[in-house]
Formats: structure tokens, C-alpha cells, sequence
């Protein structure tokens, strides 16, 4: 492998959290309650495989299962509420989990839980391939353009037969069951977790991942590899990279809205970078897919 | 020792209440979230402080120029961060503010350290007795200033035509552009009032703490989205009283309870208004189905 170990968990994780909050967004529920969600996971799995001595695999398990359990009160808030007052709820749902995290002693409150058995990196890999590979299934299935179509539009979702509130819990649900599988293998690869790993800048930067790369599993893959990888690349780059991010970022939403993948294909890509090349050459219908994509997902 | 309490929950509650009037105004002209919004807060106390270090004496002018600072950093971010994205798009503008702020704060991080810098403002004020309770005179000033501040807004938007045209654009900006408010100028006043307004919030946290930290802006950064959700969005009076309550009521909690509950409530009161009523304590908000 090129990458060394510590940054391979750090990619696998990244990847796999930018996967979890795909899900709701394409579902048009924006969830910000991500931090809180993978605290449960790590929490859950960390406590199974360390105070009851249950394998890793099966404490991860159980970790998804009560992460994605979490999620259904939210989700039945959901069902009440829309656009940005469900990211306000969910974002004090992940402030009030993190909250009970740091005042519950037995996992160790502020001073953290420490002493968890460790795994080595490919695990995470191997998760987070894994998890790639299961995302583009659920994306291009009947399931995943269900989803879609209740993210661009409820409304015309529903009189298509679409059980809207149900997807969009289940779209919460997987999301947050992807975001306990990254908290146990952040548990399990670091040894120690602590209230202050699940915060909401951990949000930020994973929303930034994903928006970036676009709202689809390669969307995800790309945003979350290359901003992980780039603070890497030296030391002077590290202080400055958060708001190298952001420059990107904000540049990208004003020229693609939708993100460089806004398809999940490559060609609409490959087809924006030759007709900037050559503009001469280049048919004006060419260009219009790539040139601006619009994220429909819109109408809340 | 209760109402040395209250007033420090005044205190608290009233830099929610100015960082929650921003808020929510932006979101009433734009229906956006501004979330670099928390860190115009902060950057206007290191302005401040930056100024101060270039030799200026008068701590006054420093922090009459941080709050200018603050004032252009919010024109700065409109240009930015909101006007070159499409109002339809479900993200754009809470992205590209968020990255904005992400950028004030590595400036910050970058230049003045991750440890807390002492804020000495030079200003002494004689300290108020009353009874047994003793309010110190940097305190009694912000809270004045804050209350003032706050009587000035509500009254701008209540009689003022400026008040009248971001009404307007809150409730319909399509029929307020039809009759005549110019939609672009008043969004940029919004945009420099509510900066100035949580840059001097910033300012009067830093003069009563007496120092600056480049995470100063976390704790209220997230406590003053639910204050402007409690008291509905798009309602400046909402705001208000919802801020001075929540920050009294976390003080109260923190004094007679539990620093957990303190800390969790404000929470519970977010989740519990939106199941009993969505919009906002005084129900003056952007109806939901707009949002």
C-alpha cells in the first residue's frame, strides 16, 4: 500500500462517514446529526467488545444496529418537520447524545473510554470498500431512485405510489447505521474515544467532503479521498488546509452546484474538462449537461 | 444571589439574543442559514485586538473599528458566499458560509494561536452596589448596551422603512421587488446590521472575559441556531426574547441544578417547540411549508 497506516483508517473512515450523510441528503433530509450517530456506534461497539468481550465483528454489528435504532425517534421527528428545521433538530439530537456521552460514567464521561481492543487498519479498508461497493448497489437500485425521487420532489414522489415518510426514515436509518460502523471502527482502531471526538466540526468537514464531490457514492469516494489526502501532503499544507477546503468549496458552488460527480459517471466530467479545453470545438449541446448540473433536490 | 444570577443570565442571554437577531434577519431576507454568521463574532474582538497591537491607544476606536470590520466582512460574505449561489439550491448558501467562516477561523488559528490571548480594554467603570448584590461596571455597560442595541432594532424594523422593506422581502420577495423595495440594497443592509450587531456581541464577551480564544464562537455558534428556532425564524422579536430567556434559564439551571441540565436545555426546549409549536414561541415565523 502506498498510504501509510494511520492515514488508511483515516480515508476508510472518512469515506464511510461522507457515505452516511449521502443517504439522507438524497433523500432530501438533512441530517446533521451525524457526530451524534457515530457516537452511539463507537460507544455501542466499544462497550460490547471491551466490558462484555464480544468479537470486534459482532460488537460492530450491534453498534450499526442500535445507531440506525437511535435514528427512528429522529425520523418520527422528521415526519413533522422539513428543510432546515430538521437539520437544527438533528443537530441538537447529536448535541444532546454527546452531551449524555460526557455525564454517563460508566464510559468513562469527559475523561473518555479507553482500553478498547484494537484492529488494524484494512479492516477499515476492507469496510469501507465494502460499504462503497454496497452504496452504489442501494444508489442504482429501485430503492436508491426511490430515494432520489423523494429528495427532488415529495410531492410528485408520493402520487407516484412513493411511501415518502417510510423512505425518508429508512434513508435516516441507513445513514446513521454507515455512521455507528465508522464510530466502531474509529473506536476500535484509535483504543480510546472520548465525548470531543464527536463534534460538530466533524460534520462540517465531512458535509464539505461530500458536497464537493457531489451527491452520489463516487461523488463521496472522490470529495472524501482527495480532501483527506491533501493535509497530508506536508506539514505547512496541514494549518492551511481547512481553509484551502472551504476556498474549494465555495468556488465549486458557484461554478458546479451539483459537485464534481452530480451523476455518478464520469463521463459528464471527462465531457466538462474537453469543451473547457477546446471551446472551439466543442458542440453547444456537448457542454450543456456538465456545465451547469443542477442538485434537484430542492423543494422541501 | 438570585439576582446577581438573573442579571448574569441577562448577561449571557443578551449575546444570544444580538447573535440570534442576525441570524434570523438573514434568514428572513434570504431564507438561508448564515453560518459564518458565529465567526463574524469572533473576528470582530480579534480585529480589535489586531488593531490595538498596531499601536492605535484609544481601546474605543479599536473596537468601534472591529465592529466596522465586522460590518464589511458581512458585505464581503454576501458577495461571496450568497449572491453568486442559486436561491433554489437546498445547500448552497449554508456551505459556502459555513466554508466562509471555516476560512475567518484559520485566519484567526493561524495568526494569533490556538491559546487564549489576554484582552485588556483599558476601560474601568466604578462597580454598582445594590443591596448585597454587586454588578461589576464592564457588565453593567454591555448590558446596557445590549438592551439599547436591541430597543434601536426592534423599533428599525417596526417603523422604519428600512424595517418595512425587509418585512416585505421576508414574507414575499417577489411581490416586495413588484412594488418597488429594492431587494439588493436591502439585503446589504441586513448583511452589515446583523454582522455589526454579533461582532459587537463578540466584543462584549471578549471585554467581560478579558480574553479571546479562536474557539470563543463554538459554544454560541450552535446555542444561537436554537435560539433563533425557539423563537421562530424570520422573527427578530422572537429572537429577542427567546435569547434573554434561554440564557437566563441555562444561568438559573447552572446555578440551582445541574450543569448537565444547563447544557441540555436549551435543547429540550428546541425539540419540544418544534413538536408543540413549530412556529416559534411568539408564531410570527416564516411559515414551515416555505422554508
Amino acid at each position: 500500500m502506498i498510504l501509510s497506516d494511520p492515514v488508511q483508517a483515516l480515508v476508510s473512515i472518512n469515506l464511510i462517514l461522507t457515505l452516511s450523510l449521502l443517504f439522507p441528503f438524497v433523500a432530501g433530509v438533512w441530517s446533521l446529526g451525524l457526530p451524534g450517530f457515530m457516537a452511539v456506534g463507537a460507544y455501542t461497539a466499544a462497550w460490547c467488545s471491551t466490558n462484555m468481550g464480544l468479537p470486534i465483528t459482532a460488537s460492530l454489528a450491534i453498534g450499526v444496529v442500535a445507531s440506525a435504532a437511535i435514528s427512528i425517534p429522529f425520523g418520527l421527528l422528521a415526519l413533522r418537520i422539513h428543510g432546515i428545521y430538521l437539520a437544527i433538530a438533528t443537530l441538537a439530537a447529536a448535541e444532546l447524545i454527546t452531551l449524555f456521552f460526557s455525564h454517563f460514567e460508566p464510559t468513562g464521561g469527559v475523561m473518555g473510554f479507553a482500553g478498547i481492543p484494537y484492529i488494524d487498519a484494512y479492516w477499515a479498508v476492507i469496510a469501507a470498500a465494502l460499504m462503497f461497493l454496497l452504496s452504489l448497489l442501494i444508489y442504482r437500485s429501485r430503492f436508491g431512485k426511490a430515494l432520489f425521487a423523494v429528495g427532488s420532489d415529495p410531492i410528485v414522489a408520493n402520487c407516484n405510489g412513493l411511501n415518502v415518510p417510510m423512505l425518508q426514515m429508512l434513508a435516516l436509518a441507513i445513514g446513521a447505521g454507515l455512521a455507528g460502523l465508522a464510530g466502531g471502527l474509529f473506536s476500535h482502531y484509535y483504543s480510546f474515544i472520548s465525548p470531543s471526538n464527536f463534534q460538530f466540526s466533524r460534520t462540517v468537514d465531512i458535509l464539505l467532503f461530500l458536497v464537493a464531490g457531489g451527491l452520489t457514492p463516487l461523488g463521496s469516494l472522490v470529495g472524501s479521498f482527495t480532501l483527506t489526502l491533501v493535509p497530508q501532503l506536508s506539514s505547512a499544507l496541514e494549518t492551511w488546509a481547512p481553509a484551502l477546503y472551504a476556498v474549494v468549496v465555495i468556488v465549486l458552488m458557484a461554478f458546479m452546484p451539483g459537485g464534481i460527480f452530480p451523476k455518478n459517471r464520469v463521463a459528464p466530467l471527462i465531457a466538462y474538462i474537453k469543451s473547457h479545453r477546446k471551446p472551439r470545438d466543442s458542440v453547444q449541446s456537448q457542454r450543456k449537461p456538465a456545465a451547469a448540473p443542477q442538485l434537484d433536490v430542492t423543494k422541501n | 444571589m438570585f439576582l446577581q444570577q438573573l442579571i448574569n443570565g441577562l448577561m449571557l442571554g443578551s449575546v444570544y439574543a444580538l447573535i440570534g437577531v442576525g441570524y434570523t434577519l438573514i434568514f428572513g431576507v434570504l431564507r438561508m442559514l448564515n453560518l459564518a454568521h458565529a465567526y463574524i463574532f469572533m473576528a470582530a474582538p480579534f480585529a480589535a485586538f489586531y488593531f490595538m497591537q498596531l499601536g492605535i491607544e484609544s481601546s474605543f476606536l479599536a473596537m468601534a473599528l472591529g465592529v466596522m470590520g465586522a460590518g464589511l466582512l458581512g458585505i464581503v460574505l454576501y458577495y461571496v458566499c450568497f449572491r453568486p449561489i442559486h436561491q433554489s439550491h437546498a445547500l448552497g448558501g449554508f456551505v459556502t458560509s459555513l466554508s466562509f467562516g471555516i476560512i475567518i477561523q484559520v485566519i484567526i488559528v493561524n495568526t494569533f494561536g490556538t491559546l487564549k490571548v489576554p484582552f485588556q480594554s483599558g476601560v474601568t467603570l466604578p462597580d454598582i452596589e445594590f443591596g448585597n448584590t454587586i454588578l461589576s461596571g464592564i457588565q453593567a455597560a454591555g448590558l446596557a448596551i445590549s438592551i439599547v442595541l436591541m430597543i434601536v432594532l426592534l423599533w428599525l424594523v417596526k417603523h422604519t422603512r428600512f424595517g418595512r422593506n425587509v418585512r416585505a422581502i421576508a414574507e414575499n420577495e417577489n411581490a416586495a421587488q413588484l412594488l418597488g423595495v429594492s431587494v439588493r440594497t436591502a439585503v446589504l443592509q441586513v448583511f452589515v446590521i446583523s454582522s455589526a450587531l454579533a461582532g459587537l456581541a463578540g466584543l462584549l464577551v471578549a471585554t467581560r472575559f478579558e480574553s479571546l480564544s479562536s474557539h470563543m464562537s463554538d459554544a454560541y455558534a450552535l446555542k444561537a441556531l436554537a435560539v433563533i428556532v425557539v423563537g421562530g425564524l424570520g422573527d427578530v422579536r422572537g429572537a429577542l426574547v427567546a435569547g434573554l430567556a434561554l440564557g437566563v434559564a441555562e444561568v438559573l439551571l447552572q446555578a440551582y441544578a445541574s450543569g448537565m441540565w444547563a447544557e441540555a436545555f436549551i435543547w429540550v426546549m428546541l425539540i419540544v417547540v418544534f413538536l408543540v409549536k413549530p412556529d416559534g414561541l411568539l408564531g410570527e415565523s416564516i411559515k414551515r411549508r416555505e422554508v
